[in-house]
């Protein structure tokens, strides 16, 4: 995907880049440091040159210099001339709020040391201005920043889009020399880079000079797409871009580790058991240790189960988002002075808050993504030639299958490619009032802002212009136009900001993130157990049984805000916990792992080779310890008598009763998100093919439909299933009426600033307690119509960013060409375990509200029979 | 052919599908919470005025109603009186008094309505007499109101939005419905909200009702009628509660 506007960097030597400085910075320079590092190699003299660069490479590699030197040395010289205004000339954007203050910090410190070797030369200084603004900042601050505003101004892509239509620190950001884009991979998949990449264009287009982007980030792939993505079009050709690509410049060292030698053999409480003892003895072999577990509550109940073994004065802490910032700032501290010898984290500690010296990582469990674990991994260390050392411990047959493809990828340094969302248009919403608030508008000017913006490069001018509609409330029943936040001329072709109104909303609501309200969850005898999310707690009914901090509890009844709760020790949850959100497996490596079971199937289904070949075969080409080889061999051995091995060539799909249910597992290995989109069509589809509710359960590596009694499916109707024709509209279908879909309903509602979250003060939740969901989508797609911009949105979101339609539909063509098994079986096989004791997760409905009211109308029925006879 | 019965008679009152009770000629319909699209949070298109003239004059026709009575929060903001209301208002008005005679009574939600109705000479009356029964709206306690022959026993309110919340697998269904409390001394007839925007409120999970007309019954002294394509009687709710909301699998 290599293109024009992309080009590969080179490395510059040390005297090349000393020649660019002021001799203050150069002596300054030399005086801390013995050489340039690779980052600072590749990017110092394109920034000089005026080059736009993307820089990605691992922490701990002088990246922060690498991007702001050129910057520094450009505000000494003016400094030193006198010649500084009052106006930013940096802007570092950064999605981490914590990071924000590091970061100042570390220029605080070299502008502190420089000014002092000029001071020691005689040479005077004009003072140069740091100022960091975030939410959290303060009035007396911001006014402060107005006035004067920062030469330095260090920011979140929120408070950015914000700045933009501020009516006076506006004005200060128009000659901006380099802007600074932090942690791209962060953002760069999500919503919060697509609007993070629209401020940034509606910044450009009030620059009078130019404006340098230089962008920051971890191993990330395809490189060339993120560089587009950083620097947008202009007049409709990709801007250039300087790549500089030093991510693999770091040596690591990754292990898998398995606690016990068979997971089948042993019970869950023993392979607990041995599975703390693994991570006991790692810890106590190394100084400072770090350890990822994927989820907020396993971060919780390692530390609880390591601290039982440790002792309780042994120095270990956990460090998760939903712990207050203040305890998390805590930790945080503690680590950078050596105060911790373990530190445990779901994911917060992933990204570059500055955490000291970490000797060893351990991730438990897969990571799911190589990009994920190198960035994990790549947290020890620290300096830049210091060795990462990883260790992978595993908790089952999958996890280690997977953990063994994934490390291999990793050491041969294969990413999985991201993908950024296309063209979201509940982003573009508040974008289009931000700037309806800036001037008024042309629409054709407006489209091309939006255009050169890289995930709106494929914007049409009709999904454009329904969102100008939408906007202006042009509907037919819209008759005075009072929710229209912008006026849209359709003949004329302009728009422009409606009412006073409208600023406060924009600042009140701009961001991607949705909010997280969060009900009490209370015991009878009044003790506060916790909290759960509001949309968790309304989908709970009376008798439901749920898993709150690793206990479990009875909902009894709601007392206004909060769930009044029993706990049942070991009773069956009735609801799942699909609010944890598991990180979903990606799907490159789910395709790595199926050319894996592929290369085992081939070596235990050639005739010549014994066990101890193919155990010896692993061990070499896998780097794995005996015991782990001879797992993996043995589970495939097992799962090869028991069925099929599923490959890369061959598609199995499993058929067995529970309960007189009739059970099909597909074993589809291409990770959560493309199963979620088969699953839901093959599921709607076989409810309508046998006119019954078809539940799912769904993991990384296939899925499960239950069917119930005497539904059996044949072969062709299997295939059916598995049909890539009418797909996306057979899904469409599919979410009709499931929480998902009133989930991101909801979400994108509140960004396309349908429905406000913050209104002249109001409570943020109000509207999810009064209004229905269901009547809303249901009204919605009367009156408007599918196409209607929200709900348009919703259905993409789902499909294309929660769910992976395009890999899904590729998957399906490509099952054409495999060999498709159909086995019948007594019960689940080893490889379809995991996905049978899920249990299942969702149901997609063939039958309507009538049937679910009328059977519990019989159920009262034949109680109050029942009653009646036993008088 | 017979046709199948989808109202259910109660105390001489017919409860129907369409959410309203029909005494005689007189059908009594409440919580309609026009405008509820403007005063929630900001504002949201307008979506349910069509729907509600619609099923209003589907039910005028099926039933022969004469007389068509609010029992309150006819408009949902509080405060003020929101341009969408003004619009949702009169169009309800001029629509439906085409056909039928319009009574409003005053809700919690009210304040300002009486500004819109006086334009149509209609008046905003706090109770009224229907047979034996009186219709309130719910949220005043009635011994504030000043009612001729205060010996009344039997009423009919809005106010609760009262709806059955049931799951079966892993989707929660939720069912606007009637209550009837009785005993003795007393009777209470609760209207389920007739705008389909506004969110029940479950009576199975929660701990106490809103109007203080319910609040001396017991649980096994309220029956519960609620509403899909027909009336259902689901009971007592002392019954309803015991067997919770958690639906085991529906058969086919």
């Amino acid at each position: 995907m290599k293109s024009a506007g992309v080009i590969e960097g080179k490395e510059y030597e040390d005297s090349e880049i000393e020649n660019l400085l002021h001799p203050v910075v150069r002596e300054w320079f030399k005086s801390k440091f013995n050489s340039f590092t690779p980052p600072q190699k590749y990017a110092i003299v394109e920034a000089f040159k005026g080059n736009n660069v993307l820089i990605s490479s691992p922490t701990g590699s002088g990246k922060t210099l690498a991007a702001f030197l050129a910057s520094i040395n450009m505000l000494i010289e003016l400094a030193e001339k006198n010649q500084l205004e009052d106006r930013v000339y940096t802007l570092y954007v950064s999605p981490l709020k914590a990071l924000n203050n590091d970061i100042r910090k570390n220029l605080e410190e070299p502008l502190r040391e420089i000014y002092e070797l000029a001071e020691r030369k005689g040479i005077k200084l004009q003072k140069i201005r740091i100022g960091v603004r975030t939410g959290d900042t303060d009035q007396k601050e911001r006014q402060k920043q107005t006035r004067k505003p920062p030469h330095i101004f260090i920011t979140t892509p929120e408070t950015l889009s914000i700045i933009l239509v501020s009516p006076k620190l506006s004005q200060s950001i128009r000659k901006i020399r380099f802007l600074i884009v932090d942690e791209i991979h962060a953002v760069a998949e999500n919503k919060r880079g697509t609007h993070l990449s629209l401020s940034v264009e509606r910044l450009q287009r009030i620059q009078e000079s130019d404006m340098v982007r230089i962008g920051l980030s971890a191993t990330i792939s395809p490189l060339e797409e993120v560089a587009k993505f950083l620097v947008g079009f202009e007049n409709g050709k990709e801007r250039r871009c300087v790549i500089a690509d030093v991510s693999f410049s770091k040596p690591i060292d990754i292990k898998v580790i398995s606690p016990v030698q068979d997971f089948f053999r042993e019970s869950s409480e023993s392979i607990s058991e041995k599975l703390y003892q693994t991570l006991v003895e790692l810890i106590k072999s190394s100084k400072t240790t770090l350890i990822f577990t994927n989820t907020r509550s396993a971060t919780e109940r390692v530390v609880y189960n390591l601290k039982k073994r440790l002792g309780k004065d042994f120095p270990i802490k956990a460090h998760h988002s939903s712990l207050s910032k203040n305890v998390r700032l805590e930790v945080e501290d503690e680590l950078k002075n050596g105060d911790l010898r373990c530190v445990v984290s779901s994911t917060s500690l992933e990204l570059g808050i500055d955490i000291g010296y970490i000797d060893l990582v351990i991730l438990l469990g897969s990571p799911k993504s190589i990009n994920r674990a190198l960035q994990r991994i790549g947290r020890s260390g620290h300096r830049l030639h210091e060795v990462s050392i990883g260790r992978v411990v595993v908790v089952d047959h999958d996890d280690l299958v997977e953990c063994t493809v994934l490390t291999n990828e990793a050491l041969n340094r294969r990413l999985d490619r991201i993908k950024i969302p296309e063209k979201p248009l509940d982003v573009l919403c508040q974008h289009v009032v931000g700037m309806a608030i800036e001037k008024r508008w042309a629409v054709d000017e407006a489209l091309e802002l939006i255009r050169s913006s890289y995930p709106y490069r494929r914007l049409t001018r009709e999904e454009f212009l329904s969102v100008l509609r939408y906007l202006a409330g042009h509907s037919d029943f819209e008759k005075k136009r009072v929710y229209g936040k912008i006026w849209f001329d359709d003949a004329e072709g302009t728009f422009g900001r409606r009412g006073k109104l409208v600023r406060p909303i924009y600042y009140l609501n701009t961001g991607t993130i949705p909010d997280e309200v969060a009900v009490k969850v209370i015991t009878t005898d009044g003790k506060r157990v916790g909290k759960v999310e509001e949309e968790f707690a309304e989908r709970l009914v009376k008798g439901d049984v749920f898993v709150l901090a690793g206990r479990t509890f009875r909902f009894l009844r709601s007392r206004g805000m909060n769930l009044i709760v029993e706990e049942v020790e070991g009773e069956k949850p009735t609801v799942p916990s699909w609010f944890s959100e598991q990180l979903p497996l990606s799907f490159d490596l789910a395709l790595r792992i199926q050319r894996f079971r592929g290369e085992i199937d081939r070596i235990l289904n050639s005739k010549l080779l014994e066990f101890e070949d193919a155990v010896f075969y692993l061990r070499k080409n896998y780097n794995l310890e005996r015991s782990s080889a001879e797992a993996i061999i043995r589970y495939f051995l097992e799962q090869n008598l028991f069925s099929y091995i599923p490959t890369d060539d061959r598609f199995v799909v499993e058929n067995f009763q529970d309960n007189g249910s009739e059970c099909y597992v597909f074993h589809s290995l291409v990770g959560r998100r493309a199963n979620s989109a088969i699953s839901r069509v093959a599921a709607w589809r076989a409810g309508v093919m046998k006119n019954c509710n078809v539940k799912i359960a769904i993991n990384d590596n296939g899925f499960l439909l239950k069917l119930p009694k005497r539904k059996k499916l044949s072969y062709s109707e299997i295939l059916d299933l598995l049909s890539p024709e009418h797909f996306r509209d057979n899904l469409i279908s599919a979410l009709d009426r499931t929480e998902i879909l009133r989930r991101r309903f909801r979400h994108v509602a509140v960004r396309s600033l349908m429905v406000l979250r913050n209104y002249l003060g109001r409570e943020k939740s109000v509207w999810r307690q009064q209004l229905n969901a269901d009547s809303l989508l249901r009204l919605i797609k009367k009156n408007f119509g599918i196409e209607f911009p929200v709900l348009r949105e919703t259905y993409r979101e789902i499909m294309e960013d929660s769910m992976d339609l395009e890999n899904a539909i590729s998957f399906l063509e490509r099952l054409k060409n495999m060999d498709l098994r159909i086995i019948r079986i007594p019960y689940p096989s080893p490889f379809a375990l995991n996905i049978f004791v899920l249990g299942e997760e969702d149901v997609v409905l063939m039958e309507d509200r009538k049937k679910i009211i009328k059977s519990l109308y019989e159920k009262i029925t034949r109680m109050i029979e029942l009653r009646e006879m036993s008088k | 052919m017979v046709r199948e019965e989808i109202e259910v008679e109660v105390a001489g009152l017919k409860l129907t599908p369409q959410k309203a009770l029909i005494m005689d000629e007189t059908a009594v319909i409440s919580d309609l919470h026009l405008g509820i699209e403007q005063s929630m949070a900001g504002t949201i298109p307008r979506l349910q005025i069509k729907e509600i003239i619609a099923s209003v004059l589907n039910l005028v026709e099926l039933y022969g109603v004469k007389e068509l009575v609010v029992a309150g929060d006819m408009k949902n903001e509080f405060s003020r009186n929101m341009p969408y209301e003004w619009d949702d208002v009169e169009e309800f008005i001029t629509k439906v008094s085409e056909t039928v005679r319009i009574r409003v009574l005053r809700g919690n939600h009210d304040n300002y309505l009486a500004t819109i109705l006086s334009k149509h000479e209609i008046a905003l009356e706090n109770y009224l007499k229907l047979g034996d029964w009186v219709v309130v709206h719910g949220h005043v306690d009635v011994d504030n109101l000043e009612m001729a022959g205060s010996d009344t026993t039997r009423f009919i309110i809005g106010h609760e939005h009262p709806s059955v919340k049931v799951r079966t697998g892993f989707t929660t269904y939720s069912f606007p419905c009637f209550l009837r409390a009785t005993k003795p001394e007393k009777e209470v007839i609760v209207l389920p909200a007739f705008s389909t925007m506004v969110s029940g409120s479950d009576i199975i999970s929660s701990e106490s009702f809103l109007s203080h007309l319910l609040r001396d019954f017991d649980e096994n002294e309220i029956h519960i009628y609620a509403v899909e394509d027909r009336v259902y009687y689901l009971g007592k709710l002392g019954d309803l509660r015991k067997i919770a909301g958690v639906l085991d699998e529906v058969q086919y």
